[in-house]
């Protein structure tokens, strides 16, 4: 397992060669490359390249840098960095250049510009918390929870849990559904059902369940094989 | 569209993290005091950052209940009104998880940086997010578990006014649970009506946090002790007697059946554990 220290302690104390500054930038690059392509989609992708041309995971890497200048003294103190770390931290500052429009990019930095930025420390912020999250960012977050959720009904419903849930589902989005079971058994079913999707979601997190997305998902995923009428 | 189970694969990250042998908390370099509505990174690794809810005077110093936030969206977004908090100088975005858990004032003081201070008209906003989101039964709900479980050496538990909340954290479910000897029961009845000018019910002691809860019935004590005492063996008395020996099973004892008193102040110097 690689160990990022040595490196990233160089060049906190400004003791890198601008070769060794090249290749601390090529590491962190594939980084990046690694975690745009198993975490996000070919939409944030073209949202990159609109605002940033095809070289963005280069300036990300310039800002995955500069976001490890903030935390060096934390750093400096951990006795291993492991490119897991880096992956995570790769992962949220992604993140909060989505949420924030990529306003807040630095374009072109160079070695000298990183210099000036070893003696600062960020300053403390007023805060407040954010009303909405962009859509993107947004849609990103509930797609990753439906489709576990999805994977979790798949998972721990019976086959009868399905078809009830299932039932619903069509009762929900199409109003009228002819199912061979009697419906009277289905309402009875789909009470039973109830808590054991409350309990797996946490009950305030219920009323997601009746988004229309999901529901669409659960018809695609799990009841494509029931005969329901659509 | 849909990647396949992400949050899987964001689990397994962040507990290939926290399976290194936990970093101790690293002190910071210009240690700020804390005060209510900052938001600080405690310096575990991975870090954990917390903003300062409430704070409360406890034996000689201050306690603050802290509201969780983490860098990990993917595992602790859980719905709309998941709290988000956007930190431009340092580029990063954290969101809230629906724990608290309660910090002593020299523990933030010496091992958690400031970063910010969060606007008062937010901090009511946090403590509904936490009240009333339920920990779900996902990978997320098991992230959440590990974040809360990380806290356990530091979390000052016994004066969590929300316990109920704890029963969802496996780690803090299970205590053993010991009767008070009737003997010892019947000497603490001298203090039926005697009341301290400053009334407790909560008590340090060298190696143990104690709290005292009453109930219409009966009183009960719980008694907080380091985990690494668990498999030793340990002594527990209280006012000179000896109420249990033995190996310990786990961090947290239970003694019912404490008579009703209007004030148990006393115990503060009463409890003694010998390991």
């Amino acid at each position: 397992m690689k160990n990022y220290k040595p490196i990233l302690e160089k060049f906190f104390k400004n003791q890198l060669s601008s070769s060794e500054f090249k290749e601390l930038i090529s590491s962190l690059k594939k980084i990046i490359e690694k975690v745009l392509s198993i975490h996000f989609d070919k939409t944030v992708e073209n949202y990159f390249i609109k605002y940033l041309g095809p070289e963005y995971p280069t300036d990300l890497s310039y800002e995955l840098l500069q976001r490890l200048i903030y935390y060096k003294d934390y750093i400096l103190n951990l006795p291993f960095i492991q490119e897991n770390y880096l992956i995570s931290t790769s992962l949220n500052l992604i993140h909060y250049h989505l949420s924030n429009d990529l306003k807040n990019i630095k374009r072109e930095t160079n070695f000298e510009d990183f210099s000036s930025y070893l003696n600062k420390d960020p300053e403390e912020e007023n805060l407040k918390l954010e009303d909405t999250l962009p859509s993107i960012t947004f849609d990103y977050l509930e797609n990753l929870y439906f489709s576990h959720i999805i994977e979790l009904l798949k998972q721990r419903l019976t086959p009868k849990e399905i078809e009830t849930l299932c039932w619903y589902v069509f009762k929900y989005t199409h109003k009228k559904v002819e199912c061979k079971v009697n419906k009277n058994v289905l309402y009875k079913r789909w009470e039973r059902l109830k808590p054991k999707l409350k309990a797996l979601f946490g009950s305030e997190n219920f009323e997601v369940i009746s988004a229309q997305k999901l529901f669409d998902l659960i018809r695609s995923e799990l009841c494509s094989k029931l005969d329901y009428n659509k | 569209m849909f990647k396949k189970d992400l949050i899987e694969k964001c689990l397994a990250l962040y507990r290939s993290l926290i399976s290194l042998e936990e970093v101790m908390p690293i002190p910071v370099d210009n240690p700020k005091p804390p005060r209510i509505g900052d938001l600080r990174r405690i310096q575990l690794f991975p870090p954990v950052y917390v903003i300062l809810a409430e704070e409360e005077d406890f034996y000689s110093e201050k306690l603050y209940k802290a509201i969780v936030f983490t860098e990990d969206l993917e595992l602790g977004w859980l719905k709309e009104t998941t709290p988000v908090l956007k930190l431009d100088s340092i580029k990063t975005i954290l969101v809230g998880l629906p724990i608290q858990v309660w910090l002593e004032e020299s523990f933030l003081h010496k091992f958690s940086l400031r970063l910010g201070t969060l606007h008062s008209e937010d901090w009511t906003k946090l403590i509904e997010y936490v009240e009333h989101t339920e920990i779900p039964q996902t990978l997320q709900g098991e992230y959440i578990r590990l974040v809360a479980e990380r806290f356990k050496p530091y979390n000052v538990e016994s004066l969590i006014k929300h316990l109920e909340k704890i029963k969802f954290y496996e780690v803090y479910a299970e205590a053993e649970i010991l009767q008070l000897p009737s003997k010892v029961a019947e000497s603490l009845k001298e203090y039926e009506f005697q009341k301290a000018a400053s009334s407790k019910n909560v008590f340090k002691g060298k190696n143990f946090l104690a709290i005292v809860e009453t109930h219409p019935d009966q009183a009960k004590l719980i008694l907080y002790l380091p985990q690494e005492y668990i498999g030793k063996t340990i002594s527990l008395w209280l006012k000179g007697q000896k109420v249990f020996e033995g190996e310990l099973k786990k961090d947290k004892i239970v003694i019912e059946h404490l008579p009703k008193l209007v004030d148990y102040s006393f115990l503060e110097g009463e409890i003694d554990v010998q390991v």
